[in-house]
């Protein structure tokens, strides 16, 4: 049954349409992952899921229930969490601080705890920081931090836009490695936008690409890997 | 004489503070210049006289109402005015010129409502001050005193600690990821404007008190505020109120040495040289550009 | 659409900030009259108030402005000038000097009146004069006393002496019957106040006194704890204090409120209601003009206006208007000749004293008294 759906969406930011009648089914369970040229608009449709882009026409469906148009803040009670690109944590709070914003609508101290030890539990480093300014963590620590954010809601559906952009490539495999993780250990389904195939495709169920606003492929990546399309978007960039 | 300058100092500074923190719980949590603050403490000074004048109101009753109008106030022009002007993506810079005509509307009608001249608020008796140390300060100014050293504590307590004290810095620090994180950005603004508008009327009246009434008596008082907030840090809320003692304190020391005729000046000066040498403040966090992620 | 909310409001706020510092007239502005319509016009004179009604010194302003309306009563019903009835226009100078140049070229350009009676405030003399001087418009003020007001021009004169005689005699006062060698002087950063500092330290200076102190507070200042507390630190046996009313009431309560414990001397602006019965204004002394003023003019006006004291300077206002009004019978409406006339007036019989003007358009003497606030009213001085 699908999870996520995303029906003939055009959107884009005030006048600037990016997204031309854009379709997306995301299978309960499953991690996809979603992939496009540079400006393709990505981002666009996991910001156009939260309303904090212009959308024009069509709809998006969570669990069948119409969210279209929803405010941002809504979309957590719902279930879906999102880890965004560029500023993706609060740098002046703590980082405890920032994993607790992740449920703040929880006044249930027992339960902040559980799903505190839960994260830390993934990603030691975090307890290990736990009084830091947010801030002060490495690129690739806060990129844990962002993601661990994201699963004290526990989420149904996860949203990762680019989470291995400008980690060093062993840092890149220990997230991948995370996010396969969270797919197993947490039951959440994950959409997430990478740039950076080789270890996605590998990892996630199905894939879907976007280039120039239009979705033109959607498959399973074991089929994906090899296929004509592949080749033609993203000439060199399986090596 | 120091005694003397140095009651001097922490009695301009509690002033400035009354009227910088409440401006900094703005101004952090919307990101823009809300210059009708001052007239928010002002409106709240004339409501207080108005009631005072006219009905025999016990004051237990009249100093939380005056705080209650002035919070409503502050809620009003922000769901009334700035609101629908953020929501058309208005730029901060609109929302400035906004603030700059509610300010000259609210100061101008205090003034048709009540006239140009300075109004007495005769609530309390008057008179010489005690002396400390070789120091006079009025009972009045202890208060004023008092009450400004409880809310730098509770402020510093609510930012640190409170629930909505941490949203509020999360939305000032990352309004987009906020909304993602199903933070209301739009109800955490309301609270921001009620909070800092409740405390410009506590600011209204003690100044009241302290200062008496005129129609510019709010606005006056924003060059210092805004001063104090910078050198505060306008990331930090108790901050401010550090940042208005630092300010009343060098004003107040600074025109022994200089023609009184100069404590503005200094204002502006130490204005500048924190712009320049510092612009996050005392106590703001300049968070760099380690590793790109932020 | 954003943009354009944008520009609606910012021209919205710079209305209303433009708006909010306008001058409020109270008499419409009237159709010009053309001065130099042949003798039988009947069209009405048309004269020219400028003084503080709103601010400051508005109390002090608006009681003027009733003694210069009780003065043009009195001219209309004798019959008017030539027959010809007396108008008089009205406007707000806020005893500072941007908002009485507006009300100033107004009264001379707009409402081409043919003398003024004003500035009342010596910054709103010194800021139209320029304007006065250049258009052959008289100004005659009741008020105005800073020392620099007689160079203002031909076309300016004054029923008030100018200060240098009261700074002189504030300061001899301070020397020679209260005895005391050490002064700090806190003055007002005005035209009036300083020129009354000026004076004082000079005069002070010569007669062997030290000044301990000098420091100014901006006429707006609510606050002048800095001030004082550099006084009480000091030697000073006395305070003088040039200042209006706003800032003199936070002076008189902040001098309490630290214990000043010296003697405080004003001059003639302490003698505003809202001063003599603030907090903090008992025992304290200030100097005015000695108007010889008639006990008849004294009877009358306070019973037109039902006022309970004189206020300062409204025998001089009604004076004014009544030497205008008697020049203009005998030379007409002509702006020249009414100024030629007046440096001929010498022994005036005014209710404000013998009027006489010198080569500047000063009085040639003048007279002071020292006045004591006690119990929220003023009396005369006895050592």
């Amino acid at each position: 049954m699908s999870l996520l759906e995303i029906k003939n969406l055009d959107a884009g930011y005030e006048d600037l349409n990016v997204l031309k009648d854009v379709n997306l089914k995301l299978e309960k369970g499953k991690m996809s992952v979603l992939m496009g040229p540079n400006g393709a608009g990505k981002s666009t449709l996991l910001k156009s899921i939260f309303n904090i882009t212009t959308i024009t026409s069509g709809d998006i469906f969570f669990n069948n229930k119409k969210i279209t148009k929803l405010p941002a803040h809504k979309l957590m009670d719902l279930g879906i969490a999102f880890v965004p690109q560029g500023k993706v944590n609060f740098g002046i709070l703590s980082v405890r601080d920032n994993l607790i914003l992740g449920i703040h609508k929880t006044k249930d101290k027992t339960i902040i705890e559980k799903k505190l030890k839960e994260i830390y539990k993934q990603f030691p480093i975090l307890k290990e920081k736990e009084k830091e300014y947010a801030f002060t963590l490495s690129g690739g620590q806060q990129q844990m931090l962002a993601i661990g954010r994201a699963l004290m809601s526990s989420p149904k559906l996860l949203l990762m836009d680019e989470p291995s952009l400008g980690l060093a490539p062993k840092l890149v495999k220990e997230m991948f490695e995370s996010i396969k993780n969270i797919r197993d250990n947490f039951d959440t389904t994950i959409l997430v936008v990478e740039h950076n195939l080789k270890s996605m495709m590998n990892v996630a169920d199905d894939g879907y690409i976007l280039v120039q606003g239009e979705m033109i492929a959607h498959d399973s990546c074991k089929n994906l890997k090899n296929s004509e399309v592949m080749k033609k978007v993203f000439v060199g960039e399986l090596e | 004489m120091f005694f003397q300058l140095l009651i001097n100092g922490l009695i301009a500074g509690s002033i400035y503070a009354l009227i910088a923190s409440g401006f900094s719980i703005i101004y952090t949590t919307n990101k823009f210049v809300h210059f009708a603050h001052g007239s928010t403490a002002t409106v709240a000074a004339y409501f207080l006289y108005w009631i005072f004048s006219n009905f025999g109101l016990p004051l237990y009753l009249v100093f939380p109402l005056t705080i209650l109008i002035a919070a409503l106030f502050g809620f009003l022009v922000h769901l009334l005015i700035y609101l629908p002007l953020k929501k058309r993506k208005s730029s901060s810079v609109i929302l400035l010129i906004a603030s700059l005509a509610l300010m000259a509307f609210f100061d101008n009608l205090m003034q048709l409502l009540f006239g140009a001249d300075v109004k007495i608020l005769s609530i309390f008796p008057h008179g010489k001050g005690i002396e400390i140390l070789g120091a006079y300060i009025t009972p009045i100014q202890i208060v004023i005193l008092i009450v400004v050293l409880l809310l730098f504590f509770g402020l510093w307590a609510f930012s640190k600690y409170s629930k909505l004290g941490k949203i509020m810095r999360a939305v000032s620090d990352n309004p987009e990821l906020a909304k993602t994180t199903g933070i209301n950005s739009i109800r955490v603004q309301h609270w921001s404007f009620v909070i800092g508008s409740a405390i410009a009327g506590l600011a209204g009246i003690l100044i009241a008190l302290e200062h008496n009434i005129e129609p510019a008596m709010g606005t006056h008082l924003m060059i210092q505020g805004f001063t104090a907030a910078v050198i505060g840090g306008v990331t930090s809320i108790p901050g401010s109120i550090v940042g208005a003692y630092v300010l009343g304190l060098t004003e107040n020391f600074g025109i022994w040495f200089l023609p009184s005729g100069y404590k503005s000046a200094i204002a502006f000066v130490l204005l500048l040289i924190f712009l320049i040498i510092r612009p996050q403040g005392i106590f703001g966090i300049n968070q760099g550009n380690r590793d790109q992620k932020m | 659409m954003p943009k354009k909310l944008g520009i609606v409001i910012a021209g919205l706020a710079l209305f209303l900030l433009i708006g909010g510092g306008c001058t409020r007239t109270d008499a419409p502005a009237d159709v010009s009259t053309d001065t130099d319509a042949p003798v039988e016009d009947t069209s009405p004179i048309k004269l020219g108030w400028l003084g503080p009604l709103t601010g400051d010194v508005s109390s002090v302003g608006t009681a003027d402005r009733e003694a210069a309306e009780l003065a043009v009563t009195e001219i209309n019903e004798a019959g008017g000038i030539n027959g010809r009835m007396l108008e008089v226009t009205y406007e707000d100078g806020f005893c500072e000097g941007k908002t009485a140049l507006a009300g100033g070229t107004k009264l001379i350009n707009v409402d081409e009146v043919v003398a003024i009676v004003g500035g009342f405030c010596s910054g709103e003399t010194l800021a139209v004069a320029p304007s006065a001087e250049e258009k052959h418009v008289v100004m005659l003020s009741p008020g105005s006393t800073a020392p620099s007001v007689t160079e203002a021009g031909d076309y300016i004169f004054r029923v008030v002496p100018s200060d240098g005689f009261q700074g002189k005699y504030a300061a001899e006062f301070v020397y020679n019957t209260l005895e005391k060698k050490k002064v700090a002087i806190v003055y007002a950063i005005t035209d009036y106040a300083e020129g009354l500092a000026n004076v004082f330290e000079e005069e002070y200076k010569k007669l062997g006194g030290e000044i301990v102190v000098k420091d100014s507070f901006l006429q707006e200042s609510r606050d002048l704890k800095a001030q004082l507390t550099k006084v009480k630190n000091s030697e000073a046996e006395v305070l003088y204090f040039p200042t209006y009313t706003e800032a003199g009431v936070v002076g008189f309560k902040q001098a309490e409120e630290l214990d000043l414990g010296i003697q405080i001397l004003g001059p003639e602006t302490l003698s505003d209601e809202k001063l003599v019965t603030a907090q903090g204004a008992e025992g304290t002394l200030y100097t005015v003009p000695v108007s010889n003023e008639s006990e008849a003019f004294k009877t009358k006006f306070l019973e037109e206006t039902g006022r309970d004291d004189m206020p300062v300077y409204a025998s001089q206002t009604y004076d004014a208007v009544k030497i205008l009004a008697q020049v203009i019978e005998s030379v007409g409406t002509n702006g020249e000749d009414i100024k030629n006339e007046l440096y001929n007036v010498k022994n005036y019989e005014g209710v404000s004293g013998m009027i006489g003007f010198d080569e500047n358009g000063d009085l040639t003497s003048a007279e002071y008294k020292v006045m004591i606030i006690k119990d929220g009213k003023s009396e005369d001085y006895t050592k």
